[in-house]
């Protein structure tokens, strides 16, 4: 337990003093006050006409401007976002060891290297969890303010449910991309993988298979969020979890028997 | 338990590359052992094996006894090293990156940091990022974060590498007084054999991933080639004589004669006595020794190398 603490502490100091944090930070809080933005300019046709582009993609994106439209941006974004983000952030903690030749530092320690990857992944869920909790009370901020039309109390009980449901999910979606970053032993792998699973997930949502994808799963659980809509069967969380286990047990055996040259 | 450190036929195969090929050493306890080679020659894959960084395709690797594996946290907690060129979290202070050694290697002591700092002469460095230290502080802080936990055992690859002359002279002799009297087991790669023989108590010569040579610092002195440089008015001449009396000489490429063996070295005078009768006196007669990087070369030459 001391090892864990003590990586634990390592892995929280590389994030706090390094640029990423912030950026990773920055592009969250960004995206979710365009969501506000983009409601802002739905609710004002005139505005949208002047900014066109934007009006026309706010459009595309929630449709209407009230809340259940609002939702279905969140999910949109959310389901991007925490890929890319999380995905950035999982690369970066376990590829940047590659990159910076530091990972011969961790191979031969007291604390062994399965613990050296627990502490990653665990300072890994802490930094996307404090991301994903500063989002979804900004998104229902912005609303409020904006004074959206179609305010069901009763739905938000079950939006904050899908929201916690998919946050999880989404970012135990980097310990695959932990996997990629060890074996590809740098940024470049994991980040490719990222774009491609961003890409699938999309896909196969617009295709309507998301539920059987795992990148696309935590969109199903927002989407099932909203009333009349299908649930999440045992099939999506068997899949899922596969997916993940397959990334954790990948990382540790990499770690633990590959030749780290 | 005399053998710290042991590989037993050692052999790794990187797809078709023999990077090291059925190495055999052993370094006893307070031992020194410098182990030269050139780049490539296998140095750094032998120091991962012995680290459990990489698996032996065939062989073995012991530490105290023990067979290396890389879940052995008993032993990498009397193990300190340095492999390749020491890298440090480029965002981190020198302070913040041995810190995280310190925790990581489990020292309670929250002074361990000061002290190395202040042994590897890094302190006025303490809260400079990494990225901004020179190439011989980088390399200091490598060391300190080899020696923060006062490991029985240091393995360090190219040591001194980057360090100005006061530096290599510095980490010298600290490494000296660690062997000497605390009785740490090093063993260190470089491809400068000079700079080993200085301090190793044995040395090790591999070449294309073979150990080609082991000996004792003490019998290097033996090793080495010694010859007598003669220079006369006629060269060609004068060889033919040294030749009928018995002397095996060369010429060199400053048009000198060298000729080689103790006995020449011996019998210098008689030689330059004899020369003289001839009607061919020398112009200078000098002794000479090989250096160091001459006799490795010629190890390596010998055995099917470049030099």
């Amino acid at each position: 337990m001391n090892g864990f603490l003590a990586s634990l502490w390592a892995e929280i100091l590389k994030i706090r003093k390094s640029a990423i944090l912030w950026v990773t930070l920055g592009v969250s809080l960004f995206a979710v006050i365009m969501l506000g933005f983009m409601m802002f300019i739905l609710k004002d046709p005139d505005f949208a006409r002047k900014y066109g582009l934007i009006g026309t993609k706010a459009a595309i994106l929630g449709g209407q401007a009230d809340w259940p439209s609002y939702y279905t941006m969140l999910i949109q974004i959310t389901g991007v976002l925490g890929l890319l983000v999380y995905g950035f952030i999982a690369s970066w903690i376990f590829g940047r060891e590659y990159s910076d030749h530091t990972i011969k530092d961790l191979l031969a320690l007291p604390v062994s290297r399965s613990t050296i990857v627990l502490s990653k992944i665990a300072a890994m869920t802490l930094w996307c969890a404090v991301i994903s909790s500063l989002i979804f009370p900004i998104w229902l901020l912005e609303g409020y303010l904006l004074v959206l039309p179609g305010w069901d109390p009763s739905v938000l009980g079950s939006w904050i449910s899908g929201y916690a449901l998919a946050s999880p999910m989404l970012i135990l979606l980097g310990v695959p991309v932990a996997f990629v970053a060890s074996f590809g032993r740098g940024y470049l792998a994991p980040l490719g993988y990222v774009i491609l699973t961003i890409a699938l997930s999309q896909v196969f949502a617009i295709l309507g298979h998301g539920e059987f994808v795992p990148w696309a799963i935590p969109l199903f659980a927002l989407a099932s969020a909203n009333p009349g809509q299908a649930q999440l069967g045992a099939a999506s969380y068997v899949i899922y979890t596969v997916t993940v286990a397959a990334g954790f047990l990948g990382t540790l055996a990499w770690w633990r028997y590959a030749d780290q040259k | 338990m005399n053998e710290i450190i042991q590989t037993s036929k050692a052999t790794k195969h990187f797809g078709a590359i023999r990077a090291v090929e059925a190495v055999d050493i052993s370094v006893r306890k307070g031992e020194i052992y410098g182990f030269i080679g050139l780049n490539g020659a296998g140095k750094t894959t032998t120091i991962r094996m012995i680290l459990g960084m990489i698996r032996p395709t065939s062989g073995d690797v012991y530490l105290k006894g023990r067979k290396v594996d890389a879940g052995a946290t008993d032993l990498w907690k009397i193990t300190g090293y340095l492999v390749e060129a020491p890298y440090a979290y480029p965002d981190l202070t020198v302070f913040e990156n041995l810190e995280i050694a310190r925790r990581l290697r489990g020292l309670e002591s929250r002074t361990s940091v000061e002290r190395i700092m202040e042994k590897l002469a890094i302190t006025q460095y303490r809260d400079r990022k990494a990225r901004n230290l020179s190439q011989g502080n980088g390399q200091r802080l490598g060391i300190a974060k080899a020696l923060i936990h006062d490991p029985e055992i240091l393995i360090l690859d190219e040591p001194a590498n980057g360090l100005d002359p006061a530096g290599i002279a510095e980490i010298r002799e600290l490494l000296k007084d660690l062997a000497l009297n605390k009785g740490v087991t090093i063993f260190l790669s470089s491809h400068i054999l000079g700079e080993i023989s200085k301090f190793a108590t044995r040395i090790g010569i591999i070449h294309e991933g073979a150990l080609l040579q082991e000996v004792d610092a003490g019998e290097l002195d033996s090793l080495l080639r010694r010859r007598l440089l003669v220079r006369t008015e006629e060269t060609a001449r004068a060889r033919s004589s040294l030749e009928t009396w018995g002397y095996e000489t060369s010429l060199n490429e400053n048009g000198e004669i060298e000729i080689l063996g103790e006995e020449a070295l011996s019998r210098s005078a008689s030689i330059v006595t004899e020369l003289v009768k001839a009607g061919l006196p020398p112009v200078m007669v000098k002794p000479e020794e090989e250096d160091l990087e001459t006799y490795f070369l010629r190890v390596i030459g010998s055995n099917g190398g470049a030099a």
